[in-house]
């Protein structure tokens, strides 16, 4: 007799059923009740397991996954995630369609924690040519972003409670502000930092059983040798990249400033059951490894009489114990008073090194811009400055004279910011900033500020049409990319208005009145290179031939859909504002 | 080089069919019951009583095609297991049979143990289910539809999440 589907024997039939899409299952299920019955817990742990490599850690997706299968609803788990990823979907595409609601949309987006990821990178890397791929990678990558800096905020502000958080944690925040698809996140991070210890206790026969003293300079033999501490290599003391615990780790060479060499000797120190912390010496931060209690450092009960001393280690830089008397010489000769000496001496709060940290990044970005060199290793100096503002403003330095003003300062680079370019973090100011703020101008002012960008945000954006008189006028359209006559910077069309309609004193400033064809020609709104936004009078335009650089191209997404080379221009994404461009 | 061994195979309608040993040995089960008898294999034809001589024949042919393919891996990673239902246009054409063939290679593919072919066979038939509703599938497969209505409406609330809304 032939056989039919309906008698393969059930495995097999397991097996099948594991090559449909998941959301198709449902459907297979209605044939009858045999097929009703195939879809088990296990072949929905596998669905969630294969197409959803993000989760937020309220799901305890690691643990589910190694318990038994039936301990978790992995089918209800699975249409969660579904249904997340669906409605997610339909807010880029509702990000993309329209110019009003971004940040409401976009925050609805953020309400699914790190569950959006997996989504957002999908529309990240949709394919080069898809009808929109230029918006739909510039508004995931700017959520996703947003995604990844509440999530460093909140470890942030944890410390500012008073909580704990590990240290690598803290730092791996920094890099969080500037990850967009790469890997480095906190999961990573932990798991390098995990490996590497293993790594060690797999290497270094009997490592666990040495004393403290010798497991301490064994370590920085180790990450000295793998190159895992320090700089080498081409990288530059002040490069961005060295102030980040992620980048590494992730490194091929692994350069990173004493701070984060320090960092990562200290969080695989305590892995391995060693005392160890960074201590924040002024100039080059240390390691400080203190003995177990009621041990010397060298695995000796300790004499209850006696102080137990602890040691120090710089593995940015050697193998070596660094002894305490040299550190107080270098006090001394710093003009430290020895009454700083155990302060200075002593073991620094994560919160004091996350600040620290954050003083680097400013330190590095001040150099790159000394030295006049666009560091094109590292392409978002914004976002690490932006972190910075956001550690030093969360983690004050306390009693400081300067506090107030310190705070100030950031406040209004966060603003700044914030309007600029993470729009989508609006709601990071409400939640974290607001609350701290004491005085009552800067309260109102800060509020003022956030409503504004609510209010454009559900605004409609005024029309403009070519209309006959004005068509004429107008010669450039939204879209077409050319030179500067005078600056000779490379930017693209993003409005246009029929004459100048700046204020007085910008034109003032500006020299309008200077130009040939003064206020009274078409001003146009446009897009830089470097990422600016500029104001242009229609006699300064030269269109280019030529198709725009990388550069424009991912900064275009904000207006625009995707290149077009035969016409040569950015098709507009802006049509409710330009229809007729 | 020496020359190849050659084994041969009883169907279930007793045909004795000569093949290569590698070939035949892409079977984990004729692979084991070779390793089990020995020199005995060389002279007598191994039985295969679940298999007839013309599916016999077809999956052959599909182990001598895949005679150099690389072995299967048992990989657990995430990434590499990630379900496509892709099959190569060789194989593709070879499963171009009748339904009963189609299911005859795949219970031959799962009584000898060849994981990569009974792999070829159900992403065919995950192909014929794909994008067809319910009625349709018992249509091609020829399946009764043994649910109450109630039982129906049941399963459809349980399963809302998929819908296209």
């Amino acid at each position: 007799m032939a056989v039919t589907l309906n008698e393969l024997p059930i495995e097999v039939l397991h097996q099948i059923i594991s090559y449909i899409p998941p959301s198709s299952v449902p459907t297979v299920q209605r044939v009858s009740r045999k097929f009703n019955n195939l879809p088990q817990p296990l072949l929905w742990r596998d669905h969630c397991r294969t197409h959803f490599k993000y989760w937020s850690p309220e799901h305890d997706l690691q643990q589910n996954l190694a318990g038994c299968v039936t301990g978790t609803d992995w089918k209800t788990l699975f249409s969660d995630r579904y249904s997340i990823d669906r409605s997610i979907a339909r807010d880029v595409d509702g990000i993309l369609a329209s110019q009003r609601y971004r940040i409401e949309k976009a925050e609805r987006i953020l309400g699914y924690g790190y569950d959006a990821k997996d989504t957002l990178l999908r529309h990240l890397n949709v394919s080069d040519d898809a009808e929109d791929v230029l918006a739909r990678r510039f508004y995931s990558d700017a959520v996703l972003g947003g995604l990844h800096r509440s999530m460093a905020i909140t470890e942030w502000a944890k410390l500012q409670d008073g909580d704990v958080v590990p240290l690598e944690r803290a730092l791996a925040a920094f890099d969080m502000f500037v990850l967009h698809k790469g890997d480095g996140d906190f999961h990573d991070v932990a798991t390098r930092l995990d490996g590497i210890a293993h790594q060690v206790c797999g290497e270094i026969p009997d490592f666990m059983d040495q004393s403290p003293q010798q497991k301490a300079i064994k370590l920085a033999e180790f990450l000295r040798q793998h190159n895992l501490t320090g700089i080498s290599g081409n990288s530059h003391y002040h490069d961005l990249q060295n102030n980040f615990i992620g980048i590494a780790l992730q490194d091929g060479s692994h350069p990173s400033l004493p701070l984060v060499s320090v960092a990562i000797y200290c969080c695989i120190a305590q892995k391995l059951r060693l005392d160890a912390q960074p201590c924040g010496f002024p100039f080059h931060v240390l390691a400080i490894i203190k003995p177990p209690p009621g041990r010397t450092l060298d695995g000796r009960h300790a004499d209850p009489g006696l102080p137990l001393e602890p040691m120090y280690m710089d593995p940015f830089r050697s193998n070596q114990e660094v002894y305490v008397k040299d550190l107080q010489a270098q006090l001394q000769n710093l003009g430290v008073s020895p009454s700083k000496f155990p302060e200075l001496l002593g073991a620094s709060s994560t919160a004091e090194i996350v600040r620290r940290s954050a003083k680097n990044i400013v330190t590095s970005l001040q150099a790159i811009r000394r030295a006049h060199t666009a560091n094109h290793i590292f392409p978002d100096v914004d976002g690490a400055f932006y972190a910075a503002v956001w550690a030093v403003l969360l983690l004050p330095e306390s009693n400081s004279l300067t506090a107030g003003a310190q705070r100030a300062n950031c406040l209004s680079h966060i603003t700044e910011l914030v309007e600029k370019y993470f729009l989508t973090d609006t709601w990071l100011i409400e939640k974290y900033i607001l609350p701290l703020i004491e005085d009552r101008t800067q309260h109102r002012q800060l509020r003022d500020t956030i409503r504004i960008i609510r209010t454009t945000d559900h605004m409609p954006k005024s029309v403009k049409e070519r209309t006959s008189g004005s068509l004429r006028k107008v010669q450039y359209k939204v879209g077409q990319i050319f030179h500067h006559k005078r600056y000779h910077y490379k930017a693209v069309i993003t409005g246009w208005d029929v004459e100048c309609a700046a204020t007085d004193e910008w034109m003032v400033h500006m020299g309008v009145h200077e130009l040939p064809k003064g206020k009274y020609q078409s001003f146009y709104h446009v897009l830089a290179e470097d990422r600016s936004v500029r104001y242009v009078a229609e006699e300064n335009i030269a269109l280019v031939h030529e198709d725009p650089g990388e550069d424009l191209m991912a900064l275009a997404g904000q207006h625009f859909k995707r290149w077009d080379k035969t016409d040569r221009k950015f098709v507009s994404n802006i049509k409710d504002e330009y229809p007729d461009d | 080089m020496s020359e190849t061994q050659k084994i041969k195979l009883m169907s279930s309608d007793s045909a004795e069919i000569t093949v290569d040993r590698d070939v035949a040995e892409r079977s984990v089960l004729i692979k084991n019951m070779m390793e089990d008898i020995g020199e005995q294999a060389m002279v007598e034809a191994i039985p295969i009583p679940n298999v007839n001589e013309a599916v016999l024949n077809k999956v052959i042919e599909w182990c001598v095609h895949h005679k150099g393919d690389p072995p299967a891996t048992n990989d657990d990673d995430a990434d590499s297991r990630k379900k496509t239902t892709d099959i190569e246009e060789w194989d593709q054409k070879f499963m171009q049979v009748d339904q009963e063939m189609l299911f005859e290679i795949i219970l031959a593919a799962n009584y000898l143990d060849i994981k990569a072919l009974l792999d070829v066979g159900c992403k065919t038939v995950a192909n014929m289910i794909k994008g067809k509703s319910p009625e349709e599938i018992r249509k091609t497969f020829n399946i009764q539809n043994d649910f109450t209505p109630e039982e129906e409406d049941q399963i459809r609330r349980e399963n809302e999440w998929a819908e296209d809304r």
